[in-house]
């Protein structure tokens, strides 16, 4: 057994683990009492502050912080009923054009039937896009149902 | 540990909450509040000044959003504005005591009162003896169960300084308490 008692520091940290990495500080402890009394008096000490009652607000937090909560700007999805006015108006023109492909070819340019044709592949991307959005947006709201 | 599921969380809510989702941002706070109370309460006794000062954090809170990186929990980080918070309200009101651990006059545990007092209320009449700063290490240690980073993160001190700043808070709580336990301050030789 040691002569000398162990520092504070050492009881400290052996009564927060029950342990000590250095074999002779444990064999101390057990062997010297006014150092085992000390690091039970911490032991006892450490568990009475962890069972103490927790210190909480007596107001409710949200209550008093949400009203308060200066505004920001939210995020619209204003680009959404764009994109599907203008699809839809594509896609109208696209069928428009490739019904009356017949007529158009005879009054227009030869060009323009090719023209109408590539509106179709257009409205279609614009569909495409949409829909990527849509799901995104679908999957944002299922995300933020977890939390509630 | 700050986990990847707890940042999942974090960046889903702030992201939320910056773009105007208020109940995002009530989430924040539900999920936040008890450990800004903790610290919070443990620094600041004036209950009233308690109701402007959670006001006041959750604003900044919600204020910074946008410049939080994520490099911390979202929890962690809000603690770190309550006890900055804390800091100045004590700074401002002149209730810092630098350098001074447990000097507070007035708040003496009597003799007749020690033994009337349950191990709780006894704790209680020695951690509000301790200095805030060191009330709050203690707190955050024993009762959130944070590690010394996470509290040097909060502090804005290195760990080891926390580790150090610990030791002396526990040791003047204990000679709070050595009465109550009945240990004779005895002259110890240490190695």
């Amino acid at each position: 057994m040691r002569s000398v008692h162990l520092t504070e520091e050492i009881i400290q940290a052996y009564a927060l683990n029950g342990t000590h990495e250095d074999p002779l500080v444990v064999a101390h402890i057990h062997e010297c009492e006014t150092c085992r009394a000390m690091a039970e008096s911490y032991a006892r000490m450490f568990s009475a502050l962890e069972e103490m009652p927790v210190a909480t607000f007596d107001f409710e937090v949200k209550e008093l912080v949400l009203p308060q909560l200066p505004a920001r700007a939210k995020a619209r999805p204003v680009l959404v009923p764009v994109l599907v006015v203008i699809a839809g108006s594509l896609l109208a023109l696209g069928g428009a054009g490739w019904y009356f492909r017949e007529y158009l070819s005879g009054i227009a340019d030869p060009s323009v039937p090719y023209l109408l044709y590539c509106l179709g592949p257009a409205a279609l991307t614009l569909l495409v896009v949409l829909a990527a959005d849509l799901f995104s947006s679908h999957r944002q709201k299922m995300t933020r149902l977890e939390y509630y | 540990m700050y986990t990847d599921p707890d940042k999942l969380a974090d960046k889903q809510l702030v992201h939320k909450a910056l773009s105007g989702d208020a109940q995002a941002f009530g989430i924040i706070i539900r999920d936040t509040e008890k450990l800004v109370g903790q610290i919070v309460c443990r620094m600041v006794s004036n209950v009233e000044d308690r109701k402007d000062l959670a006001q006041e954090i959750y604003l900044k809170a919600y204020r910074n959003l946008a410049v939080f990186k994520h490099a911390s929990k979202l929890s962690t980080w809000i603690a770190q504005i309550s006890y900055n918070t804390c800091m100045d309200y004590l700074r401002k009101k002149k209730l810092l005591y630098p350098g001074e651990l447990v000097d507070r006059p007035g708040n003496g545990l009597a003799d007749d009162v020690v033994h009337r007092k349950e191990l709780a209320g006894i704790l209680q009449s020695g951690m509000d003896k301790l200095q805030p700063i060191y009330r709050t290490m203690i707190t955050l240690y024993h009762q959130e169960e944070l590690s010394y980073e996470e509290i040097g993160e909060i502090t804005g001190m290195p760990p080891g300084t926390v580790k150090s700043y610990l030791f002396r808070a526990r040791k003047a709580l204990k000679e709070q308490l050595a009465e109550y336990y009945g240990e004779k301050d005895t002259k110890r030789e240490e190695k």
